[in-house]
């Protein structure tokens, strides 16, 4: 039996690499993350033969720099791991630009085997790449494939079997010129120095060192011996500058491109014509000075409609029958079979009551995130990154801060991450720190209900007026995240620069398998959430809820009720000073869907008889005030870990708790106070 | 004549010179392929941030960046 074969995937982003990771590992697949970043690690086996092999997709990157997280997690894998062999995947319809990449990585040493994938567009293209030339010019396998079709896929594993378990490995080097290559030399030999301690190749290393690689100099200043290394660098970049009439990173870079244009030019045919491409001409409306934001608003109303009405009304109709069917056959079961009232009160109550209330909006989230994957797969996100910044830009916000915004329309959490994309400090800190007011589907539950028992049905010419009360609770949200994000880059993080750089790639249709496979992975962390947190919260309240012993369960003399008795003169101002309201918003900080649950826990009821009761424990204005409340207060647990992680400080993450429930309850107490000056109840 | 990318118009051709300014995202941007002898054109050139077509490659960069790209018009 032979070792497992470590394979890592590496490439540009929108080169498809995502897609030939999902063929090569169909379903067998691990997402977690990096240890001690939060970039996402996704790791899949296959079976060859009785061979194993083990495929890591690193995240996308346009090269080894250090210009973020992904690009350092990528680069440190390949030296510091050392997979079997790294399998290069290229857009072959985009070959120059991508093999920028290749280049870096035939410079670590490691044993590559480049993809030339999405050979059919660059067919369609008219680009003819002649693979046999590009093998011997590089000295590596290379083998042409279509991933979403599966084509050369077996002849890629083939490769990369062979070059893994062969031991001579074929170094790739790039001449940089006398003057170059003699100051790495000289580098090089104070780093030897060092090397002991040294994770990373010597003249690797050295070459970084000369490309002012920020990441590098840190690591290397930090390494004991290698005090002086800092003064000949200087030395060496001074020398060169001199010789070479700019700055040697800048030279590193055009040489690396000087090398790719020779083995382009004996290797690629291409037409030259200055023709528009489909993307182009789509890309002619969707980006139009004044269509682009109407297309933006269309493409958005529809995604929170067909979520709202197919997903939560029709579907999680559906999933609420089921729920209380189940309910009341449990009910009369555990009657029948003679089970003690508390156990049975735990089961219908606690757990169907407590949890079904949360199940029925799974089909909603999972329609949402459908949409989502669609635009992300597409390629229209970064689209809507463009056309958002200009009027971003106008409140001296980012282009990208609006997409993580979207994305946080699903999750908190995935919008926090989303931020990964933002360049500068400034701009990506405040993305952060705006994104816990976005409405997120956790919310919606406490809307849904909410706006379900005191405001639909009503109409305000066409519109149900549960349907404008929701709208408005999103605008009021996104109206929130902008003012306080106004506030922090104007007055907290002012004056750093902020950068754009994106690319749009071109238009695809996306595979049904590729969203299926998206929108899962993203969905399924809410029924993780609710078979862990929200479970256990359930249980929590249930549990306070019946103690002490012999208590009238649920009621102001529970552990519950003495809990929410003591904070709910708090919420008296905004209306809803009940211990059951205050109850259910602590234990929203567990989890936005735990203030449903909750009520239908303590108030002892499932989803359908909650409604009555709300109804009678709140009037429209204050249950006006709650959902307000629910909306901007204290981001979830997940979303507190996340701003912490990203921001790499507890002080934000405690800073961002207070003043979202600062602002959540002056908020509450406004909408509260004033109704009811304007003689509303 | 160098005159910065931002003063291209839409549907012309520059050819780049250099990328001023020593930040870390000067570089990136060279690594993207926006680098001495490439040819740029410009897509969009309104209020916001430019479009570009690098080769293959569309790219939306700032007004910002695109200051600090130096060309001649071909």
């Amino acid at each position: 039996m032979s070792k497992e074969l470590v394979i890592a995937l590496a490439g540009n982003p929108n080169c498809g690499k995502t897609s030939l990771f999902n063929t090569l590992t169909g379903s067998k697949q691990h997402v977690g993350n990096w240890p001690g970043v939060t970039v996402e690690k996704k790791e899949g086996k296959l079976k060859v033969g009785d061979r194993k092999i083990k495929v890591i997709d690193l995240p996308g990157t346009y090269s080894l720099g250090a210009y973020s997280e992904d690009e350092v997690v990528a680069r440190d894998f390949i030296l510091k791991d050392k997979p079997d062999v790294v399998i290069n995947v290229v857009d072959s319809s985009n070959i120059e630009r991508n093999l920028y990449l290749t280049m870096q990585i035939l410079e670590t040493g490691a044993k590559v085997v480049l993809a030339l994938n999405m050979m059919d567009e660059a067919r369609n293209k008219n680009i003819e790449i002649n693979v046999d030339k590009i093998s011997k010019a590089l000295n590596i396998p290379v083998v042409s494939t279509v991933a979403t079709k599966g084509e050369g896929i077996n002849e890629l594993i083939k490769e990369a079997i062979k070059i893994g378990d062969a031991k001579e490995n074929g170094l790739y080097k790039i001449d940089y010129g006398n003057d170059v290559e003699k100051e790495i030399k000289l580098l090089q030999e104070a780093l030897s120095e060092c090397a002991v301690s040294l994770e990373y190749p010597e003249s690797w290393t050295a070459l970084k060192l000369l490309e002012n690689d920020e990441y590098i100099k840190k690591y290397i200043e930090k390494k004991e011996n290698c005090g002086n290394i800092n003064e000949k660098l200087e030395k060496s970049i001074e020398n060169l500058t001199v010789a070479i009439g700019y700055e040697p990173d800048a030279f590193i870079i055009d040489k690396r491109y000087e090398v790719i244009s020779e083995v382009i030019q004996s290797s690629v045919k291409k037409e030259i014509i200055r023709k528009e491409s489909t993307s182009d001409k789509i890309d002619k409306w969707v980006t139009h000075k004044w269509f682009g934001i109407p297309i933006f608003g269309i493409i958005m109303f529809t995604m929170y409609q067909v979520s709202m009405t197919f997903g939560n009304g029709f579907l999680g109709g559906k999933v609420d029958d089921a729920c209380s069917a189940l309910g009341e056959w449990a009910g009369n079961t555990l009657t029948n079979i003679g089970t003690p009232e508390l156990l049975k009160s735990f089961i219908t109550d606690g757990i169907i009551g407590g949890l079904g209330s949360v199940i029925v909006f799974i089909p909603m989230i999972f329609t949402m995130y459908f949409f989502i994957s669609i635009l992300e797969d597409s390629g229209y996100m970064a689209r809507a990154a463009y056309v958002m910044d200009r009027l971003m830009n106008s409140i001296g916000l980012h282009g990208k801060t609006a997409v993580s915004l979207i994305i946080s329309g699903g999750c908190n959490v995935a919008g926090i991450m989303s931020t990964r994309t933002l360049d500068s400090r400034k701009d990506r800190m405040v993305a952060i720190l705006i994104n816990p007011f976005v409405s997120c589907s956790a919310r919606l539950p406490v809307y849904a209900l909410f706006a379900g028992a005191f405001f639909s049905g009503k109409k305000i010419g066409i519109f149900d007026q549960g349907g404008i009360v929701i709208f408005s609770l999103y605008a009021l949200g996104i109206i929130v995240a902008i003012l306080v994000g106004k506030f922090f880059s104007e007055k907290v993080f002012k004056g750093e620069e902020s950068y754009f750089i994106l690319e749009l790639p071109p238009y695809r249709i996306p595979t049904a398998k590729s969203i299926f496979i998206h929108m899962w992975e993203k969905s399924q962390h809410f029924i993780k959430k609710m078979s862990t947190i929200i479970l256990g919260l359930v249980i929590i309240v249930w549990v306070l809820s019946n103690l002490p012993g012999g208590v009238e369960p649920g009621s102001k003399d529970s552990l519950i009720g003495i809990i929410g008795s003591a904070m709910a003169p708090i919420f008296k101002p905004a209306g809803f000073g009940t211990w059951q309201a205050a109850v259910s918003l602590i234990t929203g900080i567990g989890a936005k869907e735990a203030v449903v649950s909750t009520l239908g826990t303590v108030y002892g009821v499932g989803e359908e008889n909650l409604t009555t009761i709300i109804q009678q424990a709140f009037t429209p204005l204050s249950a006006l005030a709650f959902m307000v409340m629910s909306l901007l207060y204290c981001p979830c647990a997940a979303t507190i870990g996340a701003i912490k992680r990203e921001t790499n400080s507890s002080k934000w993450a405690l800073a961002a708790v207070v003043y979202t429930c600062v602002i959540g309850w002056i908020a509450g107490v406004l909408v509260y106070q004033i109704g009811k000056l304007l003689g509303f109840s | 004549m160098n005159i910065p990318l931002n003063s291209i118009g839409v549907g012309k051709y520059a050819e780049v010179n250099n990328v001023i300014g020593g930040e870390l995202m000067c570089k990136k941007l060279m690594e993207m392929g926006v680098n001495k002898g490439n040819v740029i054109e410009v897509v969009r050139n309104d209020a916001g941030p430019l479009i570009i077509k690098v080769g293959e490659m569309r790219l939306v960069l700032g007004r910002g960046m695109a200051q600090k790209v130096m060309v001649k018009e071909v």
